[in-house]
């Protein structure tokens, strides 16, 4: 017996994410006819990743790296200065942009980092900014237009 | 293999586990989320020993838990170190911290056999409303400890998966399938996840304050009946060995809280055995399809119209033994005695929580009568009878009242896995052949260690026949019989492992080797009973004659059967 | 993505921008046993950070049904991978080519974390081009557990992102209930360098970062100093050394031999080669705190000591921000560091508090001038 085109349920949930913006629980539902596991298996599995949502992202999520590196780095000061500027705290969201902290994206050599990720129309794409400085954000987030 | 355990040298397999090795060797460990049923998680850290590998190595002891590691040749064990005792100190302080009352707390370290911790240091964390959506089963969050024994029975021995893990961290919690309330989820009631919860996070709905209200109601007849499991297992909530059989106490106390009448299920069971036993006969004489499955078991008929439906039809038409019972109280019983169906309140004392969803089943009612109206948990009536301080142990045997408190060993028997199946075979060899059968206590049906199949020869017809209890071992069957691999005629299936003695209404502990000794107490009380046989039972005969006519007829199927829909939930 | 700057004489680079898959070209002829020889006698370890020895791994391992490429770096002060993959995928896939052959792999899996997905074209295009075999890329979902390799196989198997009990350990049933090897970025990556002339199994790389001048990744081998590894780097008035969030810290010295052996002697953890530099201003303790906060978002909630023992550390090191310790709460902290690394069922717990407990006894001083009484 060869090794079957099987795809993983990491992936479907993935491709639920991408199509929706974040993971209805109806789909998981439909995918749970799909692979032969239960909702309640599926749903225990997606909920253990930070990635997966069962709400709608914001239009535009701002993640910021709070990591030992970039911590040392004042990634709590620039922290501080987002939150001045977009008016929501972090852990807040509205319908267009989302404050997170997240933890190390492997670019340290060129702390302090953020991501922002925008819903597209198949996904979340994200964009890496580093060496971040609170000037450097401003112009950032005007330019993305979050301000 | 040896290994030494505190100074102890011992022999072990080379696959025991630490804990495994310890009690054999008679030494306590204590355990918090161990089960013996179910595969060790080591999610609570309370089992920890420490470990050196061998004499002289040197190094100082792992701490590790003793759940799920194994032994090693030369292993020495220490399960009483001060390492060991401060990390189980600062475990409990931890676990602690989430009961609400810290005396409560202290009384549960009791009942677990964990040691006392001297103050909690730790502040509480927040936590959410509970979950009272199902008529069996709640769910009080905060008093969740994270052990994960409920979820594995949902999940492995049940493969229901109502309930499930989310989040992560310190976000972790117990939770339901997609977040949904217990009603609206796959949950079959079963009541598997109760029976094993350490805390009660997870636990019937009591109704005992529904049921005392009633009993001081003057202005209505209360009868209460038991089912043949309670009889065997409740003796163990007031210290009586496991295995007592306690009919005549258990019927004292009942008698004490005030019921009118105190009756036997084991007659409905019979009743049961005579309707479903010609009911096979007739389904095999017409070629209906088979096989036919036993439909006593409501959680089995909640996952059947759940997770199969296209075979509902193959669910035996007959309630099940207490519905059956309050069906006839309600008519019968009531017509002879003269008292009307709106004054009688039954109350069904039972191992299951299934049964607390199924009394309010569209169907499980009669001429606007609910043939059953409240059901207390083998743990409920026991709390009762403590919170009135009435100490079974000390009370003196009774018998049931007549005329519904004559049971057959057929009827005994339910309460046991293969226990339906080999009552049935009693009857149907009669029914077919007008003889008894030979070997009246027909062991081929017992001892299933989840499926069993065996082969009945009577009449000149070999009847394939299946037993089953545990519903992953129920699916697993189903799938067989959907791919066409497997050839059955009747197969009975209980929800919980073991059958209804293994319950979810249950006492704590429930294990594997609880319900085999609570099994034998029951095929002992079938050997001394004086009818071993439902269709010998002369109060069944009567009901019969007086009342029924025979078995299937008009006024049977209006009483004693009823109708299953597919459904996606249990919700109403 | 962006690309890591400060890097020097980059072997791995310097070797292959010419000759790719040439390595392969010689090696997909030989047959398994003989490559695991090879690979055994180069004395190539794993750069996951355990070190062990590949070819003994895949000695004990062979054959394997499943083989996966570890690319889920996401260890704090790590992020050589991401060097590797941006900037020489063709070295890791040939590496995997000769890993398959070896273990006669029927699958591979190369586990991506979610951060690096825009990579993923690029792999699948030069695999498309140079690889017959059947390699797969997954796209992580941001869990930092999954970089340990039994919950990266209970990922793929599509369940929560948590440890597993070890044994049975990946080589007797891993994924799928099927033999498995796990090998990191870089382990792959050196592969093909084995049978150039000028191989050199302690080349590792380092990825610097921290109060340096110059942070990025330094290839360097293993029992280098501490003072030449960072020569072009530039610590600047440094204090303390981190070996990523979970290695623990040492004080800074220009002699530290880093070899994994040397580091584990002085009770810290070398790990897949994170060298975090703090200077003198820099609060010992601050940083402990951002640690804490890492260990108590990323662990997988299973076990009570490192679910319930993290987070408690983790309030008193937000109350220290507000007051000083009493000297109640500076014992409970040193009592829960043991705490959570005994009874913890996988690496993340057990070290989890390997930095605050390296931390206080290197930079003691630091800790209770914040407790009250100073005791």
């Amino acid at each position: 017996m060869g090794t079957e085109k099987k795809k993983l349920i990491i992936d479907y949930l993935h491709e639920i994410q991408n199509k929706y913006g974040f993971i209805p629980k109806s789909e998981l539902k439909k995918l749970s006819l799909q692979v032969n596991k239960s909702p309640a298996e599926l749903y225990e599995t997606a909920s253990s990743y930070a990635y997966f949502s069962f709400t709608k992202k914001p239009q535009k999520v701002i993640k910021i790296c709070d990591s030992p590196v970039c911590h040392i780095k004042g990634s709590e000061n620039l922290l501080k200065h987002i939150e001045k500027l977009i008016g929501i705290k972090v852990g807040e969201k509205n319908s267009k942009i989302g404050l997170e902290t997240t933890q190390c994206l492997g670019l340290c050599d060129q702390a302090p980092v953020m991501e922002i990720t925008h819903s597209t129309g198949s996904g979340q794409d994200g964009k890496f900014y580093t060496k971040l400085t609170k000037e450097k954000i401003t112009k950032i987030l005007k330019k993305q237009r979050l301000i | 293999m040896q290994i030494t355990i505190d100074n102890k040298k011992i022999k072990v397999g080379a696959d025991w586990t630490i804990l495994k090795a310890a009690q054999k060797a008679k030494i306590k460990i204590p355990t918090l989320c161990y089960h013996p049923d179910l595969k060790p998680s080591g999610r609570c850290g309370i089992c920890v020993v420490e470990v050196n590998p061998s004499t002289g190595s040197g190094e100082p002891g792992k701490i590790m838990t003793s759940c799920n590691n194994l032994v090693r040749e030369g292993m020495i064990v220490k399960t009483k170190s001060p390492k060991v005792l401060q990390q189980r100190k600062t475990n409990i302080q931890l676990v602690g911290c989430n009961f609400e009352k810290e005396e409560e707390f202290r009384k549960w370290l009791k009942l677990e056999n964990l040691p006392d911790v001297k103050e909690l240091r730790f502040k509480p964390k927040p936590s959410r409303k509970p979950d009272i959506s199902s008529p069996a089963i709640t769910i009080d969050f905060e008093k969740c400890i994270l052990c994960g024994r409920c979820i594995q029975k949902c999940r492995d021995t049940q493969s229901v998966n109502a309930i499930c893990f989310s989040e992560r961290a310190n976000a972790i919690k117990l939770d339901t399938s997609l977040g949904l309330d217990l009603d609206q989820t796959t949950c079959v009631q079963c009541g598997q996840c109760s029976v094993v919860c350490p805390t009660g996070a997870i636990k019937e709905h009591e109704h005992i304050d529904e049921v005392k209200a009633v009993l001081k109601d003057k202005t209505k007849h209360i009868v209460v009946q038991t089912a043949p499991s309670v009889r065997v297992a409740i003796g163990e909530e007031f210290g009586m060995p496991i295995g007592s059989l306690v009919t005549g106490k258990m019927v004292t106390a009942l008698n004490k809280l005030g019921f009118d009448m105190v009756f036997d299920t084991n007659f409905g069971a019979d009743l049961t055995i005579m309707e479903e036993a010609n009911e096979l006969l007739y389904r095999i004489k017409n070629k209906k399809p088979m096989p036919m499955f036993t439909s006593c078991c409501p959680a089995w008929v909640n996952f059947m119209e759940i997770f199969y439906p296209k075979y509902l039809k193959h669910l035996s038409s007959a309630k099940s033994p207490h519905q059956m019972f309050g069906a006839i109280v309600k008519s019968y019983y009531a017509n002879k005695y003269k008292i009307k169906a709106e004054d009688i309140i039954v109350v069904s004392i039972m191992p299951c929580t299934a049964k607390k969803y199924e009394i309010q089943r569209d169907g499980m009612a009669c001429d606007g009568c609910q043939d059953v109206d409240y059901v207390l948990t083998t743990r409920g009536l026991a709390k009762l009878l403590k919170e009135k301080n009435i100490d079974l142990k000390e009370l003196k045997n009774s018998e049931f009242d007549m005329p519904l408190g004559l049971g057959s060993g057929g009827g005994a028997i339910f309460g046991t896995s293969g226990g339906v199946m080999e009552s049935a075979i009693r009857t149907a060899h009669y029914v077919l052949t007008s003889k008894e059968i030979k070997n009246i206590e027909y062991k081929d049906v017992r001892n299933s260690s989840g499926i069993k199949k065996t082969t009945l020869k009577v009449a000149g017809q070999k009847l394939n026949l299946g037993i089953v209890h545990g519903l992953a071992n129920a699916r697993k069957l189903m799938e067989e019989i959907k791919s066409g691999k497997a050839d059955y005629d009747f197969v009975e299936v209980m929800a919980c492992p073991g059958g209804c003695i293994g319950g979810g209404g249950q006492p704590q502990p429930t294990t594997k080797e609880i319900v085999k000794k609570r099994a034998s107490a029951i095929y002992q009380q079938d050997r001394k009973l004086k009818y071993r046989q439902a269709h010998n039972n002369p109060q069944i005969q009567q009901l019969y004659q007086e009342f029924l006519g025979k078995p299937l007829s008009k006024k049977s199927h209006h009483l004693l059967h009823t109708k299953y829909k597919k459904r996606s939930t249990c919700r109403r | 993505m962006p690309n890591a700057y400060g890097l020097t004489t980059f072997h791995l680079m310097k070797i292959l921008t010419k000759n790719k898959f040439q390595t392969w070209e010689k090696v997909k002829n030989l047959s398994s046993p003989k490559i695991i020889k090879q690979v055994i006698k180069s004395e190539l370890t794993g750069k996951g950070g355990a070190n062990f020895s590949t070819g003994r791994k895949w000695e004990l391992s062979y054959p394997v049904k499943y083989l996966i490429c570890n690319a889920d770096e996401s260890e704090p002060g790590t992020f050589k991978d991401r060097f590797i993959l941006q900037n020489n995928p063709e070295l890791l896939i040939e590496g995997i080519n000769i890993a398959i052959k070896a273990l006669k792999a029927e699958k591979t899996y190369i586990y991506l974390r979610e951060e690096y997905k825009s990579l993923k074209p690029k792999f699948n295009k030069i695999i498309k081009k140079h690889s017959q075999y059947d390699i797969e890329v997954i796209i992580g979902a941001g869990a930092y557990i999954c970089g340990e390799e039994m919950a990266q196989i209970n990922s793929l198997e599509g369940y929560r992102a948590e440890s597993r009990h070890k044994p049975p350990y990946p080589a007797q049933r891993g994924l799928f209930s099927e033999k498995t090897c796990v090998n990191n970025v870089e382990t792959f990556a050196r592969l093909p360098l084995i049978w150039q002339d000028d191989f050199d199994p302690k080349l590792m790389l380092f990825a610097v970062s921290g109060d340096v001048e110059n942070p990025g990744i330094y290839e360097a081998v293993q029992g280098i100093r501490l003072a030449d590894l960072l020569k072009e780097a530039q610590p600047v008035d440094p204090k303390a050394i981190f070996f990523g969030a979970s290695g623990g810290c040492l004080p800074y010295d220009d002699n530290l031999v880093l070899t994994h052996e040397n580091i584990r002697n002085k009770e810290a953890m070398l790990g897949a080669g994170g060298i975090i530099i703090l200077n003198q201003k820099r609060s010992i303790v601050d940083i402990c705190r951002s640690i804490i906060q890492f260990f108590v978002d990323e662990n997988c909630g299973k076990c009570l000591p490192c679910r319930e023992g993290n987070f408690r550390l983790l309030q008193l090191f937000q109350v220290y921000l507000k007051r000083k310790w009493t000297v109640e709460e500076f014992d409970l902290i040193q009592e829960l560091i043991p705490f959570v690394t005994q009874g913890s069922q996988c690496a993340l717990g057990q070290s989890s508090t390997l930095h605050l407990e390296t931390a206080i006894k290197h930079f003691k001083k630091e800790f209770t001038d914040h407790v009250e009484n100073n005791s």
